[in-house]
């Protein structure tokens, strides 16, 4: 396959360190060996498994015409130099409580980790709006450059199935999807445009709460159809998204969460923010924060429960 | 399985950029069809010349010899004059419209199953020329134009707002023309209304900018006009038609009753799908969004007038 983006011949390929190399992780280096965009670097804290993805990748490069390295490292030193790190922790379990509760100790030693770290972070685990509060307040690091990919799944999944129901390609769908992942993430039907058309005006409203519900329970539902495996193509792929934005330094408008959104102060929560090589550019908040405040204040109240007293 | 086959009628700057957007898809041949000796020849070959940079499977080819759209799968309509100095409508809409009809008469003959993307300009006319001239059903012969007057708009936008142009979707309906209607409310950056975004005077601004967009293009070049945007839009079209896929997009579309129309063509979103326009979107437009639409469909009205003078002139 080829990459359908333009790349000039004095283009400096950029690097990505993911962290994590189980099905999040290599999944992203997937995506991104098959978009031909950077050099990849994945580190895994068990032995062997960032060593055995790497290879078999870097084997079906020859067919695949990659022309990029996915490599592998045992030391978190090499990932220092990186233009981007990717946490891709994932512990699939029943709750996003309890996957947060068991990355936390790993999470807790990244963030002391990567202190002084100059390229952007991406978190790309799942308990993500937690995860990524919570590295952002231990690493210290601006918070424009620690982006999770919050919401942005949850927002292909509402186009995907959009599509679906109109029997149209998902590339005409827009849907902004804010808060936090998952069942209590807050979708505005008002807000969901089919090209330029408010969906309002092309299905019906009781279908489009169905559409809604089905999307705030798909990771549920896909969880225990994986039988606690995971889930995590989806979740790749907003990563990928959003590191194409930093490496092509797109100003793409795109669903995430840094902390300070919604001027919360200690709570990372999603929203449409607009990404660039820069990390967090602007804000595009528009007008939301008036009219559903409080669903957004219940929201950040959930992930502080989530977090309990991290200190 | 066979391969699917484009025609491009008019090896001008808009056919010819349009091929090669068509090409790079690398999903169907390619054919130029001008009535100019040698010149479509020598852009097809041309362009196969960069096949081994470009990876094309496909072929790309240029004839004058309308025999070759046989069994064409799409047809795009591109060929027609711009208007010269001393030069009035008439005298161009006569040139246009005889080209029109000379192809039309083609594509019934030879490629009787074609959709026809129709692009040449006074856009609206010469699409209701090429459907009566094909004798095809409405469903297979549309226009391009919504599609490039919106892309228009949705860069402005995105300079304006500093963000990716593709996260920015708008509908610009009506007439192919200064009467264009572009609609603010149906203009989104990523799922957020415009309308919360920017001032209404920006909005006004930019809007005036898309009406004036082709013109504002004229005007630097002096002796010539736009063809990136237009061959892109309509590659999009093509290309979305090629891959089978069915999309929301505003295209001029021959009305029967649809807004209170019939008998035109003129600009709105449709459903369109490997089989055509599949169902003309009616939205909930307001008083003035309406009333904008009504004066835009009166001024393609008149075009009407125009080709029929013309051809009761002409027998």
């Amino acid at each position: 396959m080829k990459s359908s983006h333009p790349i000039s011949y004095n283009f400096i390929m950029k690097t990505v360190g993911i962290i994590g190399a189980r099905n999040i992780g290599a999944s992203i280096a997937f995506f991104l060996a098959e978009q031909r965009i950077t050099k990849t670097i994945l580190y895994d804290s068990s032995d062997g498994i960032a060593q055995g993805k790497s290879l078999d990748l870097m084997e079906a490069a020859p067919i695949r015409h990659f022309d990029t390295m996915v490599s592998n490292t045992q030391s978190l030193d090499t990932l220092l130099k990186t233009d981007i790190i990717c946490i891709a922790l994932e512990a699939p379990s029943a709750t996003p409580a309890s996957e947060f509760t068991t990355l936390l100790p790993q999470l807790k030693e990244l963030a002391q980790f990567l202190k002084h770290y100059t390229g952007i972070v991406l978190i790309a685990s799942r308990a993500n709006e937690a995860c990524t509060t919570v590295f952002s307040k231990l690493s210290d690091l601006n918070s424009d450059h620690v982006i999770g990919v919050g919401t942005l799944v949850d927002s292909m999944r509402i186009k995907n199935n959009i599509a679906q129901e109109l029997g149209i390609v998902a590339e005409d769908v827009q849907a902004p999807v804010f808060g936090m992942q998952g069942s209590n993430a807050i979708i505005f039907p008002s807000y969901i445009s089919v090209s330029g058309i408010p969906l309002p005006e092309l299905i019906s409203a009781s279908k489009i709460q169905n559409i809604i519900k089905e999307v705030q329970e798909m990771n549920n539902n896909l969880l225990m159809l994986s039988k606690d495996r995971g889930v995590y193509y989806a979740q790749a792929a907003a990563a990928v998204e959003i590191i194409e934005a930093i490496i092509y330094n797109e100003n793409r408008v795109l669903c995430s969460c840094t902390v300070g959104n919604f001027h919360i102060p200690d709570i990372a929560l999603s929203t449409t923010q607009v990404i660039n090589a820069k990390g967090i550019h602007t804000k595009m908040q528009s007008t939301l924060e008036h009219k559903k405040l409080s669903d957004i204040e219940n929201t950040a109240n959930q992930i502080r429960t989530i977090i309990g007293t991290v200190s | 399985m066979k391969r699917q086959k484009v025609v491009i009628v008019g090896a001008g700057n808009v056919g010819a950029t349009a091929a090669y957007f068509i090409a790079k898809e690398n999903i169907a041949d390619v054919l130029l069809l001008d009535v100019v000796e040698g010149l479509p020849q020598s852009k097809g070959l041309d362009f196969s010349h960069t096949g081994s940079f470009h990876g094309y499977d496909i072929h790309i080819r240029g004839t004058n010899d309308f025999k070759e759209i046989k069994d064409a799968d799409i047809i795009v309509h591109t060929a027609g004059i711009a208007r010269k100095p001393g030069m009035d409508r008439m005298d161009l809409l006569k040139i246009n419209v005889g080209i029109v009809t000379d192809v039309s008469h083609a594509i019934r003959q030879y490629a009787p199953n074609a959709l026809v993307v129709v692009v040449a300009n006074p856009l609206d006319i010469i699409a209701l020329a090429c459907l009566q001239e094909t004798g095809f059903p409405s469903s297979r012969v549309f226009g391009m134009a919504g599609v490039l007057d919106s892309t228009r708009l949705r860069y402005f936008i995105a300079e304006e707002l500093n963000v990716l142009p593709d996260d920015v979707f708008s509908m610009v309906l009506g007439g192919h023309g200064d009467t264009m209607v572009p609609l603010p409310r149906y203009t989104t950056v990523a799922g957020i209304p415009l309308t919360e975004l920017l001032s209404d005077k920006k909005i006004k601004e930019l809007s005036l900018r898309t009406q004036k967009g082709g013109a504002e293009i004229v005007n630097y070049l002096k002796t010539g006009s736009a063809y990136y945007a237009p061959a892109a839009s309509t590659a999009k079209m093509v290309i979305t038609l090629l891959h089978g896929q069915r999309t929301i997009i505003p295209v001029s579309v021959f009305l029967n009753g649809e807004y209170g129309q019939k008998g035109i063509f003129l600009g709105l979103p449709v459903i369109l799908g490997p089989k055509g326009i599949e169902k003309t979107i009616e939205l909930s437009l307001n008083k003035e969004e309406l009333s904008a639409l009504q004066h835009s469909a009166e001024e393609v009205q008149k075009g009407i007038e125009e080709l029929k003078i013309l051809r009761s002139s002409s027998i």
